[in-house]
């Protein structure tokens, strides 16, 4: 019960299905303030229905989700949103129509300040968020959640489509968010990037967490066992 | 024969006998209203399977409600079958060229619907002012009913006639959109611009399928004058036209029967309630609609499909795979090492006044993986789009063997040989794993008239065998795209886009979301894939482990340009690259 009361993300037994087919089968999870944890498992696991039922846009058919000691499970996601919940979705996830400085501007999070984490933004302000390239949208995703307030962020699949240098600035924005005091979940296929600025990892397998714990030295090696085919 | 043959048989005959039973009151009745609900099934293929909202399907209908009516007054005896061709002429012909020129032009479905709107209303007008042909507003009267030889049928024959055809042409939609073609169209509305990129000239299709379900509808308006005897302004306004679309939308617009048997039902209703009730029915007819609408969205065919015990089984496609030694890559380039895969020369390309690719040249042989990397925004994705055909030029040349496509559409760059996938998953979500990829493999090489005769078979090449079996996909052909996860999307796509046996691979960020396990199974399957059928492979890829792992050379781009071409080790040791690409010592 600790973990209720301590704040950050609290999941316990969730489980999910899409249509009449489960996906979830008892998900346990819990991410405390000042902490990163990474979210590992195969394509299929599971992570991204996870992520979404955490956010709400899927429905949670048992268990509970508790943000910042409030139990959510059966908010809509506009109101997580106001508790506190940040999400940056796996897709595009930017208002294609909208100029990069009211992408941020909606989400209280200033131009200068998405710029000095990515520095592109800079001088993009104006522009329509759609006719950026890929990875420059995903940044002003990231950088939208990053640079504005809100206890709880999760990533799925940040560093998809950036550039080495661009992963690093994604870490040292994780890494800030956390020293700040929020609660960071990263999803990521790249161990190394997910490693590298994580607590505490989790492994999904069909569905359930089957393997997790802090990040030490071999959690890399005992991972990539544990993905290997 | 199966139990869909028994039961389309048995409404052939069961019907037409129902109807000449029922007499003339309530027999009338079911051929009016059969036929209004075959053309709402024409609009619900337009719609549901293709995606193309149609507000002014009642145009095509009235229009050939008229042509039929002004045949059968005033050509005499053989008036009422001339009628029935210039129905159909009139209304595909108008379909036709209300779809032309917006598809062509690539007008947004919203647009295009509103358009539609537009043209009915204008139609009312036109039927309400243009006396001297269409009555103005009392409209055609007395209209013949259909002759065959000198005499008239009775209204019994009139009756069995009309009530055949319509269940004949509603069994012809829905056989329509169980084949080939059928699947192509909702390709086309789940994901059009990559469709176009499978080898389907979508402009065509879809404007062909909407001309057919015009001609369809007004030779149904044709039959319906017959049936009816009259044709008023308001058969072709946009009240009716609204009907149409709530109909469709009432008994499940993605299906063919639903809305068929919506439009019955409505009608019998509507009918019964406007004798017994008549100041109430409108009103509550509307709230049935609201209702639907908020508690039915999907309508009521998929509805009753969901509660029924027994599930109708997935189509099964049935994959074979290719022998290796016939499987030649369409554009295979037979000459020896000096011999280009592909080549650009001074691609350019702006948005206004940005300039997001300007004058690249880049050449690609064959069997070699070369990888395109570069800054967030450096314009990879853009070069990708101009040389696949999605994104329009602004200079530059560029071939794939020895065909000079410059400017060239997706569908003929595809058809050439040059298969590309997205960056983002972008299959057809609606329909399984073996319908993607047997759209896939027909696209460079099918005929129209083939789509309509094609089984449901089709022989991938060994590449993309290789991509599925390795990936546990095979088993997982009857699952709904839609199901699968990102990664496992992306692998479908990959096999999709090496299904054709294509001689260029354009993959842009092929390995996004996947694990390492399956990054370096794909790396290993690319360079196998250059280097033993000769396919020469273009990659979008920023995992700096993975480059180093497959590339052949690698061209650099930042800013638009082309920054350096090499080697790995080559463009690794270039400091401007390292510069601007990594941007930390490492």
């Amino acid at each position: 019960m600790s973990a209720w009361a301590a704040g950050g993300l609290a999941v316990r037994g969730l489980r999910a299905a899409y249509a009449q087919a489960p996906v979830l089968f008892g998900v346990d999870l819990q991410v405390a303030p000042s902490e990163v944890v990474a979210l590992l498992g195969r394509n299929g696991a599971g992570k991204t229905t996870l992520v979404n039922t955490i956010a709400g846009t899927l429905a949670a058919a048992g268990g509970t989700v508790a943000l910042d000691g409030a139990d959510v499970t059966h908010w809509p996601p506009s109101r997580r949103y106001r508790h506190g919940l940040r999400v940056v979705r796996q897709d595009r996830p930017v208002f294609a129509d909208l100029s990069v400085r009211d992408n941020l501007r909606l989400a209280g999070a200033q131009l200068a300040a998405a710029a000095a984490l990515f520095g592109f933004l800079a001088d993009r302000g104006q522009q329509q968020a759609g006719t950026l390239s890929g990875g420059e949208q995903k940044m002003l995703a990231i950088a939208r959640v990053l640079m504005a307030p809100g206890a709880v962020c999760l990533f799925d699949e940040p560093t998809e489509g950036l550039q080495p240098a661009n992963v690093d600035r994604f870490t040292a924005g994780a890494r800030a968010a956390a020293a700040a005091g929020r609660a960071v979940l990263v999803v990521e296929q790249h161990l190394e990037a997910a490693l590298s600025i994580a607590d505490r990892w989790y492994l999904m397998e069909r569905g359930e967490i089957v393997d997790g714990g802090p990040v030490t030295a071999d959690t890399a090696d005992h991972v990539a066992d544990r993905l290997a085919p | 024969m199966t139990v869909r043959a028994i039961r389309r048989s048995a409404a052939l005959v069961g019907l037409p006998i129902l109807a000449l039973l029922s007499g003339d009151y309530y027999g009338g009745q079911l051929a009016q209203f059969l036929v209004l609900g075959a053309a709402t099934a024409a609009l619900a293929l337009a719609w549901g399977t293709s995606g193309i909202l149609n507000l002014g399907h009642s145009v095509t209908f009235g229009a050939g409600a008229y042509a039929g009516a002004w045949f059968g007054l005033h050509a005499g005896a053989a008036g009422s079958l001339a009628g029935l061709v210039a129905g159909a002429a009139v209304g595909g012909l108008l379909a036709f060229l209300v779809a032309w020129l917006p598809f062509r032009r690539g007008l947004p479905p919203m647009t295009f619907a509103l358009a539609t709107f537009v043209v009915a209303l204008g139609a009312e007008q036109v039927a309400n002012g243009w006396t001297s042909v269409t009555g103005g507003f009392n409209g055609l009267t007395d209209v013949p009913r259909l002759h065959l030889g000198a005499a008239a049928l009775s209204p019994a024959g009139q009756r069995a006639f009309t009530v055949f055809v319509a269940v004949a042409a509603i069994v012809a939609l829905s056989h329509l959109a169980s084949l080939p073609l059928g699947a192509a169209l909702a390709a086309t509305r789940d994901h059009q611009r990559r469709t176009a990129s499978l080898g389907y000239h979508v402009v065509n299709l879809k404007t062909g399928v909407f001309a057919c379900t015009g001609a369809l509808a007004g030779f149904l308006g044709a039959i319906f004058v017959l049936q009816v005897g009259f044709v008023a302004p308001g058969l072709v306004g946009v009240a009716m036209a609204t009907s149409f679309v709530v109909w469709a939308l009432l008994g499940s617009k993605g299906t063919i029967v639903g809305p068929a048997v919506a439009t019955i039902g409505y009608n019998i209703g509507a009918s019964e309630l406007a004798d017994r009730a008549l100041d109430y029915w409108l009103l509550g007819t509307g709230l049935v609609f609201v209702g639907a609408v908020l508690f039915l969205p999907e309508g009521l065919a998929l509805w009753v499909r969901r509660l029924l015990p027994t599930r109708r089984p997935p189509r099964q496609v049935r994959l074979g795979r290719s022998d290796e030694r016939e499987a030649g890559p369409p554009g295979a380039n037979p000459a020896g090492d000096g011999a280009v895969a592909l080549d650009a020369a001074g691609v350019v390309c702006r948005f206004g006044a940005f300039t997001a690719v300007d004058g690249v040249s880049l050449s690609l042989r064959p069997g070699e993986v070369h990888c395109l990397i570069g800054p967030n925004g450096a314009g990879k994705s853009t070069l990708l789009n101009v040389l696949s055909g999605v994104t329009p030029a602004n200079g530059g040349r560029w071939r794939v063997g020895n065909r000079d496509l410059t400017g060239a559409p997706a569908w003929e760059l595809a058809r050439a040989g040059a298969a590309r996938k997205f960056q983002t998953p972008s299959l057809a979500t609606s329909l399984t794993v073996g319908e993607n990829l047997a759209l896939a493999r027909w696209g460079p090489t099918h005929r129209w008239l083939a789509l309509l005769r094609q089984p449901w078979s089709a022989t991938v090449s060994p590449a993309a065998w290789t991509v599925l079996a390795a990936a546990d996909l095979i088993g997982q052909r009857d699952t709904v795209a839609g199901d699968l996860s990102h990664g496992q999307r992306q692998l479908v796509e990959l096999a999709m886009a090496l299904a054709p046996g294509p001689a260029v691979l354009l993959l842009d960020e092929p390995t996004a979301g996947m694990t390492r396990a399956e990054t370096a199974a794909v790396g290993e399957l690319l360079t196998e894939l250059a280097h033993r059928q000769r396919i020469a492979i273009l990659v979008v890829e920023h995992d700096t482990a993975f480059i180093r792992g497959v590339a052949d050379r690698v061209t650099v781009m930042a800013g638009g340009a082309v920054l350096a071409t090499g080697t790995p080790a080559e463009v690794d040791a270039d400091p401007r690259v390292r510069a601007v690409y990594v941007g930390r010592a490492s």
